[in-house]
């Protein structure tokens, strides 16, 4: 039964070590690679998962290992977050640094790296900024392309070896897309009018052409994103 | 060791296996078929028909006949998504209590749990038969992008047939495991999804045993049976062109022409072309007309090809989601009906650049899958010799597991799912922002806690509104239900620290809990959805 006291110690441990940091209930350090990230956690799954030990735990203590996995899992998430922000803040520096090719589960990439991206427009257009955190509190994997990081929707054309300018900053993908990837063609052409308009300050003229691109593309949460953006910097003016 | 099914719960066709130690028996039916249609008819003579028999009500009583009720179980009945489903159905649903969907079956009302009850107490029934057992313990698959209102229903549907619902699990995830189980590989797969009703594509990383997703998106209102409609559409227009009678507004006609439909869009997978002739349509003069056809695989191509194209773009999608290439893809698993459409495969062929593994049975591998992980959950496959032994008999229920070549011996590793959640999930803020707590594609079962404050000097009470969906606009969202913490002791604003702590389930079911740290004031809810059972008889 050495099965059942490890994981009720492991358990144990993990409900000790609850709301400290995320690495610390991974048992893996500061800086480890994605894939380390995702190997502890699969070693964890393979010996500690609930599913495992229905047959070997009474009530309490399978709950206890439910909690203390679930609690993992959120820690696991963190990690992976953090670790794609940095990859894209990454990213989003100028090609002097040689690209990452790409990113996420199965490439290793540079963990500790957090690199600012440049805050300049190359477009000479006023970037669309993402709106910061509403709480106090600052949430997940806000590290590397921080709330602060523009986003720089004039390169709509970034392919290949041009970095790639902006990210849908909902989705957890560590892969960036620019708005050509993000909405339809369709939708991008009233995108680039929505530009245009914002350029000249014509607040009302940029919502209206995005709220047009989200008709045409309602699956797109960049679009929404954009249009949400555009609607609080108006509220904020008279 | 008790037995548990694994069930393969599906809009169109079900299908029910169990998992023995030389691989997966499948459950058949009575005229030995192993998948089951999701149909459940109320004939004029009495007594509730399940499966191929019931379909054959169709034709004759298509206001008795209960199809599709996988579209509408767990739903608002008031969603538009919803609405328009209702179009292309010829029984009567009604709106309930909780705004769920009532079916209204010659003054029976009945809820859609009620209704997918009936068809998994019929695989129940057909598996104790076979088996020469009682069967309690079951897994029923639902597709990765359902609600928690979704998946709370099935599990009600379980319930409701007397079956212990051990697991929901996806169905992609599902397919996953019966591919993966005992292979011991490490690799990236993408499971393609496209079944009668729902679409859902899940990107996989099996390492060993263990099978973690990576991403998970889809549309569960998009499927083989969207394909034949837009096809009796034009079926109809062609009948209103040539025989000068609209059967839009005739359910029983409308029905025959889908029928018609279903046939030809099969025959188009095998062949070229279909020329042919519905008869037996019912003129309004009284005589009865047939309607010629002749239809290019081509032109039914292009028919669907808005549908087609919607599900590329998803898994385009899903890939990047998952942080990944199109080619860093290992293999693309086809599972659904709708992946034997050529124009299907091709694309899929495209987006990968590699063709997609067709050798696995595409109706069948979801149970398959179901059936094994209901094994591990039950015990009764660790303490076996292992499954997938190569010299099993094949009979017309068993089958080996896919990959029998490829199984280590001696006993295998329980599998372990690492399975997501589909979608964000939120509660309101001051300003009307939804604030994050989990997000989309996060490991499942989950815990998160975030510590949250009062916006308003001694304020006394707060209310939490949860919502799920990608927009950081509460309103755009989808609400889940609300959670109230009163008796809080009055402070200025920004003093109290209130814990929110959202926890999905293996079942991928949410639970909030909301306590003051000071007061101790807690309370603890599974969210009450609009559309999900409510207990009380409709």
């Amino acid at each position: 039964m050495s099965a059942r006291t490890d994981v009720l110690l492991w358990a144990n441990r993990v409900i000790a070590r609850k709301g400290s940091a995320a690495h610390v209930l991974l048992e893996v350090t500061e800086q480890a690679t994605p894939q380390q990230v995702q190997d502890a956690f699969h070693k964890i799954a393979r010996t500690s998962h609930p599913d495992l030990h229905r047959h070997g735990l009474s009530n309490d203590e399978l709950e206890l290992v439910t909690s203390a996995y679930a609690a993992v899992a959120g820690a696991y998430q963190e990690m992976r977050m953090l670790q794609s922000a940095r990859v894209r803040a990454a990213l989003a520096k100028p090609p002097s640094d040689p690209p990452t090719p790409r990113s996420g589960a199965s490439t290793p990439t540079g963990g500790a790296r957090t690199v600012h991206p440049r805050a300049g427009t190359d477009s000479g257009l006023p970037p669309i900024r993402q709106r910061a955190g509403t709480n106090s509190d600052a949430p997940r994997g806000r590290a590397g392309t921080d709330s602060d990081a523009p986003m720089r929707p004039g390169n709509v054309h970034a392919t290949g070896s041009s970095p790639p300018g902006t990210f849908t900053p909902e989705e957890p993908a560590a892969k960036p897309h620019d708005p050509a990837h993000a909405m339809s063609s369709k939708a991008l052409l009233y995108y680039r009018k929505a530009e245009v308009c914002k350029k000249k300050g014509d607040l009302r003229g940029a919502m209206l052409q995005l709220k047009l691109a989200c008709a045409t593309d309602p699956t797109s949460s960049f679009l929404r994103t954009a249009l949400a953006d555009v609607e609080t910097e108006l509220r904020s003016k008279p | 060791m008790a037995i548990a099914l694994g069930i393969d719960l599906g809009t169109t066709n079900s299908c029910a296996a169990v998992a023995t130690p030389t691989g997966v028996e499948f459950i058949l039916g009575q005229r030995a078929e192993r998948v089951h249609p999701s149909v459940v008819a109320f004939p004029q003579t009495g007594g509730v028909v399940v499966g191929a028999d019931a379909k054959r009500y169709r034709l004759t009583e298509p206001h008795h006949v209960i199809h599709s009720a996988k579209r509408f179980i767990g739903q608002n009945i008031r969603a538009p998504l919803v609405q328009l489903a209702l179009t292309g159905i010829r029984y009567k649903v009604t709106e309930g209590p909780n705004q769920q969907p009532i079916v209204v079956v010659r003054d029976r009302r009945m809820t859609m749990p009620e209704i997918s009850s009936h068809v998994l107490l019929y695989l129940k029934r057909c598996a104790e038969r076979q088996l020469g057992e009682s069967v309690n313990d079951a897994v029923i698959t639902v597709p990765a992008n359902f609600t928690d209102a979704q998946r709370q229903a099935t599990k009600e549907a379980g319930r409701l047939a007397g079956l212990n619902v051990m697991r929901l699990i996806n169905e992609p995830t599902a397919a996953a495991l019966a591919y993966g189980f005992g292979r011991n590989q490490d690799q990236l797969i993408c499971v393609f999804d496209f079944g009668g009703g729902t679409f859902d594509v899940s990107i996989l990383r099996i390492n060993g045993e263990v099978f973690e997703v990576l991403a998970s998106d889809g549309d569960y209102f998009l499927g083989g049976d969207d394909l034949d409609r837009a096809l009796a559409e034009v079926l109809a227009a062609e009948c209103h062109r040539t025989l000068h009678f609209d059967p839009r507004q005739h359910p029983v006609l409308m029905m025959k022409l889908m029928m018609g439909a279903e046939a030809i869009k099969c025959h188009l997978s095998e062949n070229d072309a279909a020329e042919g002739e519905i008869d037996g349509i019912d003129l309004p003069n009284g005589t009865t007309g047939s309607l010629p056809f002749a239809l290019t695989r081509k032109q039914f191509e292009e028919l669907i090809s808005g549908y087609v194209n919607r599900t590329i773009e998803v898994t385009k999608q899903v890939v990047a989601q998952a942080g990944l290439l199109p080619e860093d893809i290992s293999d693309v698993l086809c599972v659904g009906g709708s992946t034997r459409i050529p124009t299907v495969r091709q694309r899929l062929a495209d987006t990968f650049h590699r063709e997609p593994n067709i050798k696995i049975n595409p109706d069948e591998v979801v149970a398959q899958g179901a059936a094994i992980q209901a094994g591990s959950l039950s015990g009764s496959i660790i303490s076996g010799t292992g499954m997938g032994a190569r010299d099993a008999v094949m009979t017309e229920a068993h089958s080996p597991l896919i990959h029998g070549g490829a199984v280590a011996k001696g006993p295998l590793a329980r599998p372990v799912l690492l399975d997501v959640n589909p979608s964000t999930l939120s509660i309101q803020t001051a300003g009307g922002y939804a604030e994050r707590l989990l997000d989309k594609n996060s490991p499942i079962p989950i815990e998160r806690t975030r510590v949250f404050t009062t916006a308003r000097d001694n304020q006394t009470r707060v209310e939490i509104d949860c919502c799920r969906g990608e927009s950081r606009r509460y309103t755009e969202n989808e609400p889940l239900g609300q959670l109230l913490l009163e008796g809080l002791p009055p402070k200025s604003r920004g003093d109290l620290k209130i814990e929110v702590c959202f926890r999905v389930d293996a079942d991928g079911i949410l639970h909030v809990k909301a306590s003051d740290a000071e007061s101790g004031a807690r309370q603890e809810v599974r969210m009450q959805v609009f559309g999900a059972p409510t207990g009380e008889s409709p």
